[in-house]
């Protein structure tokens, strides 16, 4: 066997790797404790490895081997303290590194191991050439002795302190990284201390002391639990880390040339890819050409609308899907600068926006619906409310129909009662007449009987015409006709009055079948009223025209006007303001033209005038 | 003389055609109820003119009327009526006259109808 060239050559290589483990941990957490303990611990088996790479060669002269010796010592002394608080801080028992009795006690021995061993080499009695190079002898000293002990509790109270954490831990990664270091450092305990402390102090000097190639093994364990069990990472990383697996949301980083680096599970899921099969490509793969209405079908879209500070905000994109499925995204990009102001790279995130599409197509939906059954509301309010203002008017009408007929009634009673006395009365009074022609004071006071029974006669038709009021003979006339027929009658007497009559006739008046001298009684009595209202003087206007289906007569005066509560009353048989007068005029108007099919209405406004309007329908009810 | 009856539920009116008509040198005849004057129309055929009153209880004049047409009775009729509504000019009746009556109008037209009779 040529340990000539494989032991130093093992113990250099362990060297190196030692060296870049501590480098390796020491990056993926500078700052952290447990990485700086953790490199520490490998600084000091680098430091050990080195020594052990000269003694371990039989061509090392023995001058240059104890000193080699007495490095690799430093290491070996050194390594359990180191290792101990590496472990301590691992399985986080606070108090114990709080304590600066716990940090005495291994660090302490340490220091005084070190300058006992340097100063007087109280470990080693003496080193003795074997066939793979030099080999020492332990000294049979209470120093060794010490030290075994030291290191040997160091080694046991760590076994066991993992033990109990990996039995405790309720994180599964905790739980995987101690039960790793546990078997790791079990296994290294146990072949180191064979090889180097047992087997020699037992003169049994069969084997190299390989207690530091054995290390090789622990520095695996923690290889391994670093990079499947995220030992030594920063938390927060790994924390982005579970973060990302677990974010709904697609997350990608893009090389600032577009290129994917890495992509989340997440995305993975949503477009039907493997990390691997995105990983090196064109970010454009998973931009779909279609459908995108920003714009951004490409990865020179993204990088064209990166602002100033080298973000994108949300911006609606549409994804495709390794089957060719389209999603909707909302998309955000964000760059990663380095110390230089440099971009590193772009993250990208993006939402899968389908069910909010689909939603808001459902809401541009219903609203639309929402906005025609508006319409169709607001159409059939409108309606209704017509529909609601016409029943009132039907109603008020019914009544007031209802209130005339009623009167009517009792009108057309009482005149047919009173008809036979005044009969009695006025032809006993012709009788007596007849008997007495020379009597001329009995004729006198007869006469008087006899005309106030003729009054009371015309007082009796007028009523019994408002009850009834009946169309009498119709035939086809021109109201413009009828209108200037009474206002002939009664002009000269408007005229001493200083009433004007203003004339706005529409020539396009069409023949209404009518009882021309009712209408002429209807005209008459709404022009005698309207003079009556300006004792002063004044005017009256009287318009002509088709409205619908109507033919509308306006009799507009300037006259004190009506009060409000009078208005309600105008139609009611009996009610007058004037002094003289029975109050049936505007009763019998109402009916007869009731009796054609048409309408009487006022409006007025004390001091503002008056306006009588008379609607005959174009067609009679004949 | 020309035999005239007078028809009217009211007492005192027919006391006054009656008083007036006589002294006009007419046969007046009275009756307050429609069915007796009924009875009197359809038994007696020396009647020159009926002066028949429209509104009255159980048999109108619109009843008598109709059962003198019915009958085939052409003795003429003059109705007294309080008004001359379209009910009223439906009637089949010869001649009307409104309540209060004018006599002289009254003793006008029972002239009139009864030279007409003859």
């Amino acid at each position: 066997m040529n340990f000539m060239v494989i032991l130093p050559f093992l113990y250099f290589f362990a060297f190196l790797i030692y060296l870049y483990m501590a480098g390796y941990v020491i990056s993926r957490n500078p700052r952290a404790l447990l990485n700086q303990t953790c490199a520490a611990t490998f600084i000091s088996f680098a430091v050990w490895s080195f020594g052990m790479i000269f003694t371990q060669d039989v061509r090392t002269p023995w001058s240059l081997a104890e000193t080699m010796y007495r490095i690799a010592a430093v290491g070996w002394i050194s390594f359990s303290a180191f290792c101990l608080w590496f472990t301590v801080i691992f399985v986080e028992k606070r108090r114990l590194l709080k304590s600066k009795i716990f940090y005495f006690l291994i660090f302490a021995p340490v220091v005084l191991f070190l300058y006992k061993e340097w100063t007087s080499s109280v470990f080693m009695e003496t080193y003795v050439m074997r066939y793979w190079g030099w080999s020492y002898v332990w000294g049979e000293t209470v120093w060794t002795l010490l030290f075994v002990i030291y290191y040997s509790l160091c080694m046991l109270f760590e076994l066991y302190i993992l033990f109990d954490f990996k039995r405790k831990a309720k994180d599964s990664f905790k739980q995987k990284q101690a039960g790793i270091l546990f078997n790791a450092t079990l296994f290294t305990f146990v072949a180191a201390s064979l090889t180097d402390v047992v087997l020699p102090w037992l003169g049994i000097y069969v084997i190299p002391n390989i207690g530091v190639l054995c290390v090789l093994v622990w520095a695996t364990g923690m290889l391994y639990a670093s990079h499947k069990y995220k030992l030594l990472i920063t938390r927060a990383a790994i924390v982005a880390d579970k973060v990302l697996s677990t974010i709904t949301d697609s997350v990608i980083l893009l090389l600032p040339g577009g290129d994917i680096v890495n992509v989340n599970k997440a995305t993975c899921r949503l477009l039907g890819y493997r990390e691997a099969e995105l990983a090196g490509k064109r970010f454009d793969i998973v931009l779909s050409k279609e459908h995108s209405g920003s714009g951004v079908i490409g990865f020179p879209d993204v990088a064209s609308r990166l602002d100033e500070n080298g973000n994108l905000p949300n911006t609606e994109v549409t994804f495709a899907g390794k089957s060719g499925a389209k999603v909707p995204m909302l998309f955000s990009a964000s760059s990663i600068y380095n110390r230089a102001g440099e971009i590193e790279g772009i993250v990208v995130v993006a939402k899968d926006i389908s069910e909010i599409k689909k939603t808001e197509l459902e809401m541009e939906r219903l609203n639309k619906r929402l906005i025609a059954d508006e319409t169709s509301i607001l159409r059939i309010l409108k309606d209704l409310k017509k529909a609601h203002e016409d029943l009132q008017n039907s109603q008020e009408q019914l009544v007031e129909s209802a209130k005339l007929a009623s009167v009517g009634r009792l009108a057309s009673d009482v005149a047919h009662e009173v008809n036979n006395p005044l009969m009695i009365i006025s032809g006993r009074a012709q009788l007596s007449m007849m008997a007495n022609p020379d009597d001329t004071a009995l004729q006198s006071n007869l006469k008087i009987i006899q005309d106030q029974c003729e009054r009371a006669k015309d007082i009796i038709q007028r009523l019994l015409m408002f009850a009834s009021p009946g169309r009498g003979e119709l035939k086809d006339v021109n109201v413009n006709d009828i209108i200037e027929f009474v206002i002939k009658i009664i002009e000269p007497h408007f005229s001493i009055k200083n009433i004007t009559i203003t004339r706005n006739y529409s020539k396009n008046l069409p023949s209404l079948k009518l009882d021309e001298k009712q209408m002429q009684d209807v005209f008459m009595n709404i022009l005698k009223n309207a003079a009556e209202a300006m004792p002063g003087g004044g005017t009256i206007t009287i318009t002509t025209l088709v409205e619908g289906s109507d033919v509308r007569i306006d009799f507009t005066d300037t006259g004190v006007g009506i009060e409000a509560e009078n208005l309600k009353k105008i139609f009611d048989p009996f009610f007058s303001t004037k002094e003289h007068g029975t109050g049936l005029g505007l009763s019998i108007c109402y009916g007869i033209l009731k009796a054609h099919g048409g309408r009487l209405k006022y409006s007025s406004a004390p001091k503002k005038g008056t306006t009588a309007t008379v609607l005959l329908p174009v067609k009679s009810d004949d | 003389m020309a035999k005239i009856l007078v028809v009217d539920d009211e007492l005192e009116i027919l006391s006054l055609l009656e008083t007036f008509l006589k002294a006009k040198g007419f046969d007046a005849v009275t009756t307050d109820s429609g069915e007796k004057a009924l009875e009197m129309i359809t038994q007696d055929e020396s009647l020159d003119l009926i002066i028949l009153d429209v509104r009255m209880p159980r048999v109108s004049g619109a009843d008598i009327l109709n059962a003198m047409k019915e009958k085939g009775i052409k003795t003429p009729v003059i109705i007294l009526t309080g008004s001359l509504g379209e009910e009223t000019k439906r009637l089949v009746a010869n001649d009307y006259l409104m309540k209060p009556v004018d006599l002289k109008e009254l003793y006008n037209k029972v002239n009139e109808w009864v030279k007409k009779g003859t």
